[in-house]
């Protein structure tokens, strides 16, 4: 099952953009693979502000997706697969 | 290795080996507005941006055609950059491929592909098939198309064996040089996995892999224009999903240093970009002509048989060929032969001789009237020798335009004339041009308003108060200036989105549309040059608009339908009917009564005399001879309005003011229009004559100032045509002011071939009028919609001139507007709601002796029934209308009726028979409504005493009046327009209709300030307007709506 989730979270990138580790409440996970990434430009005629999607496999299994707001440079939690 | 250089390529291109060695990434799959409502950005404005990339090829596959093709030609070349000609088609699976034209063999195999799509499907859904690709595969490339393509959509639902299959059949039939498997990172999801097994599939295959990057438009801020599209054409709104609605706004036209990144770890993909553009070569061949080939009889030639025809035809009109004659019909036959265009005159002949045959009525206009070999063949009716036409302004060597032959014929029959072309000449090589319909304020503020969520209604009461035409970038200009825009509240910040999309899709194209008139015949297939596909109405048009099959060496005809020669017909043929002997074409041009009424200005109803301005013109003018009424059509066009040319032109006309010209050599050429710039001719003479110009040269400025009118472009050719002047003997300052009146005359130039062949049929439209008045305008009202004034005012002027109007009659009225005892009776095709079989019955069954009699034997509907009896048309059987209406109601409701039994007589008890009868203000209002006429006299009727008492005057009663005089007047407003203005200032000009006719009522910047809600708002009484009288116009003062 998966859920939902908008928490806020911290991100490691590598020089490309792509995240090496995440930290959630304190606890840092390493980021085994991007499984795959994409963006969405979200309802523009609300104003909501675009967004980087990335689902990654983290060490210890679990997959997450995470997006980055591209308008607050911010990085939140989406979703968790257990 | 990649070679740097691009084999037959490329004028123009100074750095590509500098471009090759900076840039290792070509866009090959890039779709432009011409992609119909799938593309944000103009071809200009992809170009733009590939150069500023410094990308020194593009390639253009728009979806299922080649519209933008010629366009993206020449612009892209005028950019240094290789043009590469392609298609993304879409395949009769639904899926999509990209084909790219290797060269014009490919380009041609494209449009055999395309027009196949689409005439053998049906329209709007071109499908390609397999065996299509297959017998047209050579001269291309494929690559595998978008997500929509057929192997990567099989990938993506998991049919890894099915997209295996797939692409081993593209392989077999493109083989492994012409066929790609398309890479693209548009940061959709699952993108990693799909280019990991389309990479493997390549490497399986041995297929190789290509970067593309799906553009559909220039920047990723033109992402929202290509969302609210894609809403439009898939008729989403923007808060409702769709399949086909973009993600993000990634498909825009990425740099190589973002491709490179992206396809890091696919540099052959990068690579065959390179390799694709450089095998790929520009396909338009611009160069060879395909003008119609004429069928020759047996060792005949083309040329020799259209001198024969010319000097047959200049025998008739002139009796003896004299040296003139002679001498100008060389010299034509000569360029007209040097440049090829022999068959092409032989084909027009052939058209207007089978129109002439079938008695079709026909007229020759525009600038072809300029050749005298045109009057000769007989398409022309305007002499161009007499009148001292320049056969240049229609055709030159130096001339870059290619001729254009425009034919005016009796609109009922075009579409016979039209048949006539594609069976003479085949049907695969005649077709309609097509026009590219583009976004203006009004379509695009209600598509993207509707994708945008807003209401339907409120969207169409916005859009009404925009003026029609005006561009979808100017609203927001137009709001300060204009009241009734600024009182609809689109200036709330609701609408700001909407108004912010409009400006991005203003001038973007829409649909497909037909032109008018405009048809191609080729000597060769036209799907060899251009792709074919359906009309809305059925015909086969081709997707490259009028200017578009020029330059692809096609050349047009413009056959139009022109309601004037219809209702000549109509006139004619009711005249002789009358047991009147009048032939028009011997109709004389110097008839006085005829000019002793056009200087009265009553002109309602005269070809191209009738519009108010040109009404307060004749009035003014004096008009003596056919030259004055070839100086009319010419004045009242916006630019001479604009530029107060009218003034000067009917001052000296009329000797008030001394007719002077700069330099003596100016007074051969403007001396029959008094020294005033008038004609497209003259400044072509001009040009030649003082400075020097070639006619080429003078053609170049002709086109600057009539189409180009850039600022700069009329510059640099009047810097260039004082240097000239001053080098033939010309002083400078006469130099300079001659230009600076050719430069003040710049944008409403006309041609005066073209105003010459219109006033010919203006007079003799006017002869008809005042002639025969019932007559002429039974058949304008026969033909309508046609000329500038509705039915009613029609009506109403004939009834002005003392010709009753007659109601429709079941027993007598016909299908059209007839001439009854010197009234005019309405025809029952009138009637509103009444079918064309209903129509037939009654004609075929009447006369009828009752209601119970009509129903009876022509089964009309109770619809049509009522309608007929509202209107008037059944008064002889009954005159209660109201009676009638209860006895309907009963038959109708009758089950012996429903069952087709018989049922009349109806028993007396069955109808109230002292049911009252409409009054009059009803009957007044059935006859109105149901006919568009006012029957029984004109409404404003019946508010006259009222008026009177208030002192109100009619429009009657301003002619009696001295200039000044302040007035106050009433009626129903009609047309109002604001024509663009010197000043640059709104200035409202509209009528008001009364009884006795109409009243031309200007409204200057500062009233219609205050008013203008009043005049561009639905009109819910008589308008009332107080001002002053000035040169036979009402100038507004004061206005609001009568209170009745």
């Amino acid at each position: 099952m998966s859920k939902f989730n908008c928490q806020a979270l911290t991100v490691i990138k590598d020089g490309g953009g792509r995240p090496l580790r995440v930290g959630r409440e304190g606890k840092w996970v390493e980021v085994v693979a991007v499984l795959d990434r994409w963006h969405d430009t979200g309802c523009w005629w609300e104003g909501e502000s675009p967004k980087l999607f990335f689902r990654l496999q983290l060490k210890g299994g679990s997959v997450w997706e995470v997006f980055l707001d591209l308008e607050e440079q911010a990085w939140r939690l989406y979703k968790i697969y257990d | 290795m990649v070679s740097p250089n691009w084999p037959g390529w490329v004028p123009g291109h100074k750095d590509l080996i500098g471009k090759r060695v900076r840039n290792m990434f070509i866009h090959l799959h890039t779709h432009s507005a011409f992609s119909f409502l799938d593309g944000g950005s103009s071809v200009e404005s992809l170009l733009e941006r590939a150069a500023e990339l410094d990308m020194p090829a593009l390639a253009l596959p728009d979806h299922d055609n080649l519209c933008g093709a010629v366009k993206f030609n020449a612009r892209a070349r005028s950019y240094g950059i290789k043009p590469i000609q392609g298609v993304e088609v879409t395949l009769d699976n639904g899926h999509h491929l990209t084909l790219l034209a290797r060269g014009p063999a490919g380009y041609r195999n494209l449009c055999r592909i395309l027009t196949r799509a689409h005439l053998e499907n049906p329209r709007r859904q071109p499908r390609v098939t397999f065996a299509n690709l297959k017998d047209n595969a050579a001269g291309l490339i494929a690559l595998s198309g978008c997500r929509r393509g057929e192997i990567p959509a099989l990938i993506l639902s998991r049919h890894y064996a099915g997209a295996c299959q797939a692409a081993r059949n593209y392989l077999e039939l493109w083989g492994p040089e012409n066929f790609y498997l398309e890479l693209q990172d548009t940061y959709l999801p699952g993108t990693t996995r799909l280019n990991a097994r389309l990479a493997e599939l390549a490497g399986t295959l041995g297929i190789g892999v290509v970067a593309t990057n799906n553009v559909h438009y220039t920047c990723p801020d033109d992402f929202r224009v290509h969302d609210i599209l894609t809403c439009v054409r898939t008729l989403t709104r923007v808060y409702e999903v769709h399949p086909e609605r973009p993600l993000n706004a990634e498909n825009y036209l990425k740099s190589d240093r973002e491709m490179a990144a992206l396809f890091r770890e696919y540099p052959e993909a990068l690579e065959n970009t390179w390799r694709i553009a450089e095998r790929c070569q520009p396909a338009l061949d611009l160069d060879t002509p395909h003008f119609p080939a004429f069928s020759l009889p047996p060792g005949q030639e083309a040329g020799k048989l259209l001198r024969e025809l010319v000097y047959r035809g200049a025998r008739k009109k002139y009796g003896k060929i004299t040296r003139a004659v002679y001498e100008r019909l060389e010299h034509e036959l000569h360029i007209i032969n040097t440049l090829g265009y022999a068959d092409y005159f032989l084909v027009v002949w052939d058209i207007v001789n089978y129109a002439r045959r079938e008695g079709i009525r026909y007229a020759g206009r525009g600038s072809a009237a300029d050749s005298l070999v045109a009057y000769c063949l007989g398409i022309t009716e305007v002499d161009s020798l007499a009148r001292g036409l320049l056969f240049e302004r229609f055709m030159s060597r130096e001339r870059a335009q290619k001729p254009d032959i425009d034919i005016d014929f009796d609109a009922r029959y075009r579409d016979k004339v039209a048949g006539y072309i594609y069976r003479k000449y085949g049907e695969d090589r005649v077709a309609a041009v097509c026009t590219y319909n583009t976004f203006r304020s009004r379509s695009a503020l209600r598509d993207l308003g509707k994708a945008l969520g807003l209401p339907a209604d409120e969207l169409g009461r916005l859009a009404g108060k925009l003026p029609f035409g005006c561009h979808a970038d100017s609203i927001r200009e137009l709001l300060p200036l204009l009241p009734e825009l600024r009182a609809s509240g689109l200036d709330k910040k609701k609408f700001h989105l909407l108004l912010d999309l409009c400006e991005k899709v203003a001038g973007l194209p829409r649909f497909l549309g037909t032109h008018l008139g405009g048809m191609v015949v080729s000597r060769e297939p036209l799907c060899d040059i251009t792709p074919l596909q359906k009309a809305a109405k059925g015909m086969v048009i081709t997707q490259f608009d009028k200017d578009d099959v020029e330059e692809l060496g096609l050349i047009k005809l413009d056959l139009l339908s022109l309601r004037t020669m219809s209702a000549v017909e109509d006139t004619m043929a009711s005249i002789h009917r009358a047991g009147g002997s009048l032939r028009y074409e011997e109709i004389p041009l110097n008839d006085p009564a005829t000019y002793q009424m056009l200087n009265t200005g009553e002109t309602i109803g005269v070809f191209q005399l009738e519009s108010p301005a040109q009404r307060a013109l004749q009035a003014r003018l004096g008009a003596s001879h056919l030259e004055d009424i070839v100086a009319s059509i010419a004045l009242i066009r916006p630019g001479p309005i604009k530029g107060n040319m009218g003034e000067p032109y009917i001052a000296r006309r009329q000797g008030r003011e001394p007719v002077t010209f700069l330099h003596p050599r100016l007074e051969a050429i403007l001396g029959k229009t008094y020294g005033v710039i008038l004609f497209q001719e003259q400044v072509i003479e001009i040009a030649t004559v003082i400075a020097n110009f070639t006619p080429g040269e003078a053609d170049r400025l002709r086109r600057v100032m009539t189409h180009a009118r850039s600022h700069k472009a009329m510059e640099e050719i009047g810097r260039e045509f004082i240097k000239k002047a001053v080098e033939n003997g010309v002083d400078r300052k006469v130099a300079e002011t001659v230009f600076s009146y050719i430069a003040g005359y710049a944008s409403y130039g006309f041609c005066e071939a073209h105003a010459a062949a219109f006033a010919t049929t203006s007079f003799k439209t006017a002869y008809l009028l005042r002639h025969y008045p019932a007559h002429f305008y039974a058949a304008i009202l026969s033909n309508q919609p046609m000329g500038y004034y509705p039915p009613h005012i029609i009506c109403n002027e004939a009834r002005r001139r003392g010709i009753d109007i007659l109601p429709p009659r079941i027993n007598i009225s016909g299908e059209k507007f007839e001439v009854e005892d010197g009234a005019i009776r309405v025809p029952l095709s009138r009637v509103k709601g009444l079918s064309k079989a209903g129509l037939k019955s009654i004609m075929q069954n009447r006369p009828f002796a009752s209601l119970a009699d009509l129903v009876l034997k022509t089964r009309l509907k109770r619809d049509e029934v009522e309608n007929l009896i509202k209107c008037g048309a059944l008064d002889d059987l009954e005159p209660n209308r109201r009676r009638l209406l209860s006895q309907a109601y009963h038959f109708y409701n009758s089950e012996r009726f429903a069952t087709g039994r018989e049922l009349f007589p109806l028993a007396d008890d069955a109808i109230n028979n002292d049911i009252p009868d409409f009054s009059e203000e009803e009957k007044f209002y059935w006859e109105f409504k149901l006919l568009g006429l006012d029957i029984r006299g004109h409404i404003m009727t019946r508010f006259r005493r009222r008026l009177q008492r208030r002192g109100f005057l009619s429009s009657r009663d301003l002619k009696a009046l001295p200039e000044g005089s302040r007035v106050k007047v009433a009626g129903i407003l009609f047309r109002p327009h604001r024509p663009p203005t010197r000043s640059g200032r709104v200035t409202v000009f509209m009528s008001l209709e009364d009884e006795f006719g109409l009243i031309d009522v200007v409204v200057f910047e500062d009233v219609y300030q205050r008013y203008g809600q009043l005049i561009f708002a639905p009109q819910t009484g008589p308008l009332v307007v107080e001002g002053v009288l000035q040169k036979g116009n009402v100038i507004g003062v004061r206005l609001e709506i009568l209170e009745i």
